[in-house]
């Protein structure tokens, strides 16, 4: 694997406070005007009486990494960002919990909220990462994501 | 003539849940006869729509397998 790709992969929730070190590691770069954060958070959905308690996520990592590394480089370009950051789970994670963390910055707010939409709808369809939902008695069943 | 090697396959979400297994090896020659070989040994897979990479690159029409090839079936992401 190429050393150079930056991970976006944790393992287990990303917490509250990591997300709030990572804004605060940006308060030396003052050409920042804006940021935008998506975070996605894992839902209690209720499906045939059933109550999903956690989701459990696995990718094809080498490939997720490549082709993250090249969404991030086009948009980047694209909405002449200052920095983008990106992190995903793997492994269980529980409702309620984050398990997702988009964090783009720019001079102007239009650009950081572009990139950071742009940046979500690409990964939820580009990256090979299967999120298994799983009920409060076991079972389970494989997680589809919605359209926009 | 080209000799045929056993190429390793990696297997991911539902079709790793499915198979029982992480990877598995084939002898096709290419990604359409991996998809019949995948259907005759998996007849359960027959309802699941899947991508083949190969060397980490989605590959859409038929593709010939070579020995050191990287190669995986995805079923449909749901990440984020």
């Amino acid at each position: 694997m190429n050393q150079k790709l930056k991970n976006i992969f944790v393992t287990g929730a990303i917490s509250p406070a990591f997300i709030g070190e990572k804004i605060a590691a940006h308060q030396s770069k003052t050409s920042i005007g804006g940021h935008s954060i998506f975070l996605g958070q894992v839902r209690a959905d209720t499906i045939d009486n059933k109550q999903v308690v956690s989701v459990d996520y696995t990718s094809y990592e080498p490939m997720a990494l490549e082709l993250m590394a090249a969404i991030r480089e086009m948009i980047i370009e694209k909405y002449s960002l200052n920095c983008m950051h990106v992190y995903h789970s793997l492994g269980k994670i529980w409702s309620g919990e984050i398990c997702l963390f988009v964090f783009t910055s720019a001079p102007h707010r239009k650009d950081a909220i572009d990139a950071c939409s742009e940046t979500v709808e690409r990964l939820k369809a580009e990256l090979p990462i299967w999120g298994k939902e799983i009920f409060g008695d076991g079972s389970f069943q494989w997680k589809m994501n919605q359209p926009v | 003539m080209e000799i045929i090697m056993a190429v390793k396959i990696q297997l991911f979400g539902q079709l790793k849940q499915i198979t029982g297994v992480p990877e598995l090896t084939t002898d096709a020659g290419d990604t359409d006869g991996l998809v019949k070989e995948m259907a005759a040994r998996f007849p359960v897979l027959e309802n699941l729509n899947y991508l083949i990479a190969v060397d980490r690159t989605i590959v859409q029409a038929n593709t010939l397998i070579r020995a050191g090839q990287e190669l995986a079936l995805l079923p449909p992401y749901s990440g984020g």
